[in-house]
């Protein structure tokens, strides 16, 4: 049984249909690329995923269970850990508390018990630090736990993001562009990384991605977004080398370049609004 | 950069001596505050009931601060909670005679359910729309609910008589300061468990927080129930503090000086909002009852100086604070809270820096 499953997904945004019937699998333990060029509406796909936007229309099954309709933050106690384009973290709290505050469904203690300040909850909190601390060892971020996170570098915060996502204790990863602002080097470690996370906690993983290097490396099966329809899909190899690929990436005709230019503008208006 | 080795360096135990250096003067700032706060100066059965509004001030800030500090929405309503606190302890003990102890419940409770009712408002607008909404909120509170008859004694003020244990100044001041010791706890306790954090999250994005397992739309409200609480019984002790309780004294002024005192104190600083509190509770005394006045005078040498010069040094620190000290009081105090704590990073908004001001820009 698929771990994830999307039926025809399509939103709109006023006259801008920003996914029209899109539908993708992902089954346990594999890792999922999701490439398009930019406002393919990948991100947006994300989004509909996870519970940030409800599509007008489609199904998300999670472990065939629908979910289409489920808040963000019942999925993301269902087991959806994601990360976020910008990155996705408390500017103001530190490397540690942020690890800790992506570890809100499993504190082992409620709202009540916590103001009153129990012995639960001291456990609670011990473990959690605990888990955080594994986790930085884990990403080889230890000297940054006290570290308040505004201050870091791009990479840096994005790998950071990445273990906020495994703090939530994710059943399936939704990563969206883990290695932008990372150098070639550490994109390949990112690259390592992801199959060391599968291997050690048996994670599923879609993941919005650019650097096709590690695309190639780390993805079982790739799907192509561009302009919110599903262009193609196949093995890394397969999509590499599909002529449609090559073209909706390479530009094709002009007056397509130019909607997607148009589209584009579009898709950025309407995120930002 | 991202690369690093994971050899974590080795801490060293602390020695004895060097423990004994650390807290020895700490103990003794700590002592000598003490010792002037809390029995020196409200010892005094005239300066007692500045220190208990010090008090009660202290714990509207604490409650201001969750919501605006924690939670990042402007209220300009409070005095509305505090109000239907005060009623509601003063009606409650005069005219249904209910236990003293038990008044306080009420006003709780009172403060809660008004709270929940604004918390849900706010679940729909946020910014300066749901400031504009709180601060009619309050306007309308004054002008209905603290003028009906039956609450009000006719509109002569529901008198509220304290029990004769406390009808010493000082013992009232003592009374006053338990209460705000639980209010600091409960704030302490809030921000060091995942419901500050929770908070916090919230604060500065909402789709992270989301994305992390937290109920947003519970938080908000939660933050408004436990600010509307705190508040109301704050109104409680209020009441008891002044005896009887009339619709003048908790009208638009009083939520402004709510708002100042939390943000000159610092939002986000726990002791700055509760040294704000005194700030505020004490303006007035020691503008005109100390040798201030004189100054005062001829600085604001026409009528009604007394109450321009609490506006006037409102104002000024209200600028000071944005445009030049963002954690107010409580950034000004840092280096003293750091001796006393020993430095330990808290969420607090750490060195009111800008990373801890501004918003966050994450799209999902």
């Amino acid at each position: 049984m698929s771990v994830l499953e999307v039926r025809d997904l399509s939103i709109r945004f006023g006259g801008l249909q920003a996914l029209q019937a899109v539908s993708l699998e992902v089954n346990e333990f594999e890792i999922v690329g999701l490439i398009g060029p930019n406002g393919a509406g990948k991100t947006t796909a994300f989004n509909c995923i996870t519970g940030f936007y409800t599509p007008h229309d489609g199904a998300v099954t999670y472990r065939g269970k629908d979910v289409t309709k489920t808040a963000p933050h019942v999925k993301a106690r269902m087991g959806f850990g994601r990360t976020f384009q910008n990155v996705g973290m408390v500017k103001g709290a530190t490397a540690l508390e942020n690890l800790k505050t992506a570890q809100h469904a499993k504190a082992g203690y409620d709202v009540m018990s916590g103001l009153l300040g129990v012995g639960k909850t001291r456990r609670g909190e011990r473990e959690m630090t605990v888990r955080a601390e594994a986790i930085l060892d884990l990403l080889g971020l230890a000297q940054l736990r006290d570290k308040r996170v505004g201050g870091l570098s791009y990479g840096t915060l994005k790998l950071l993001e990445l273990g906020c996502a495994l703090a939530t204790d994710p059943d399936i990863l939704l990563l969206d562009e883990p290695t932008s602002g990372m150098g070639p080097e550490e994109s390949d470690e990112l690259g390592d990384r992801l199959l060391v996370l599968r291997r050690e906690f048996g994670l599923t993983m879609l993941v919005i991605e650019h650097h096709v290097p590690l695309v190639l490396r780390v993805c079982d099966h790739v799907y192509v977004l561009n302009f919110g329809r599903m262009l193609a899909q196949g093995t890394p190899l397969e999509v590499q080398s599909h002529p449609d690929v090559i073209a909706a990436y390479l530009g094709g005709e002009a007056p397509e370049a130019l909607a997607a230019a148009s589209a584009e503008r579009r898709d950025d208006r309407e995120r930002s609004a | 950069m991202v690369a690093v080795d994971t050899a974590a360096t080795p801490v060293a135990r602390p020695h004895a001596v060097d423990l004994a250096l650390r807290w020895v003067p700490r103990l003794a700032v700590l002592g000598l505050l003490g010792y002037l706060l809390l029995v020196r100066m409200p010892a005094d059965e005239k300066y007692a009931p500045i220190y208990a509004d010090a008090a009660i001030y202290a714990i509207v800030g604490l409650s201001l601060n969750i919501v605006t500090g924690y939670t990042g929405q402007l209220s300009l309503g409070h005095n509305g909670f505090f109000g239907i606190g005060a009623f509601a302890a003063a009606y409650s003990l005069t005219v249904q005679h209910v236990p003293f102890a038990v008044t306080f419940v009420l006003a709780g409770l009172s403060g809660a359910v008004f709270a929940l009712v604004m918390g849900m408002v706010a679940l729909r607008i946020t910014g300066l729309y749901l400031a504009l909404i709180t601060l009619v909120f309050g306007l309308t509170l004054e002008d209905s609910l603290f003028e009906v008859s039956w609450l009000t004694n006719a509109g002569a003020g529901q008198p509220a008589n304290r029990p004769e244990w406390l009808f010493s100044e000082t013992r009232f001041f003592y009374f006053c300061l338990a209460f705000l010791v639980v209010a600091v706890y409960l704030d302490f306790v809030l921000l060091r468990t995942k419901t500050g954090r929770a908070l916090l999250a919230l604060k500065e994005n909402e789709r992270v927080a989301e994305a992390f397992g937290i109920n947003v739309t519970a938080f908000k409200l939660f933050a408004f129930v436990l600010s509307g609480t705190l508040a109301g019984v704050a109104g409680a002790l209020y009441a008891y503090r002044i005896g009887i309780v009339t619709a003048s004294g908790l009208g638009f002024n009083l939520a402004l000086t709510f708002v100042l005192l939390t943000v000159v104190g610092g939002l986000g600083s726990r002791l700055g909002v509760v040294l704000g509190g005194l700030l505020f509770a004490s303006l007035d005394f020691v503008l005109h009852d100390t040798w201030v006045h004189n100054v005062n005078d001829f600085v604001f040498a026409f009528q009604n100086a007394p109450q321009f010069a609490v506006g006037f040094i409102g104002a000024l620190g209200l600028i000071l604070t944005i445009v030049r000290y963002p954690g107010g009081i409580g950034q000004q105090i840092r280096p003293l809270t750091r001796l006393l704590v020993g430095g330990q990073r808290s969420l607090h908004a750490d060195d009111g820096g800008p990373a801890a001001v501004e918003g966050s820009n994450v799209r999902a």
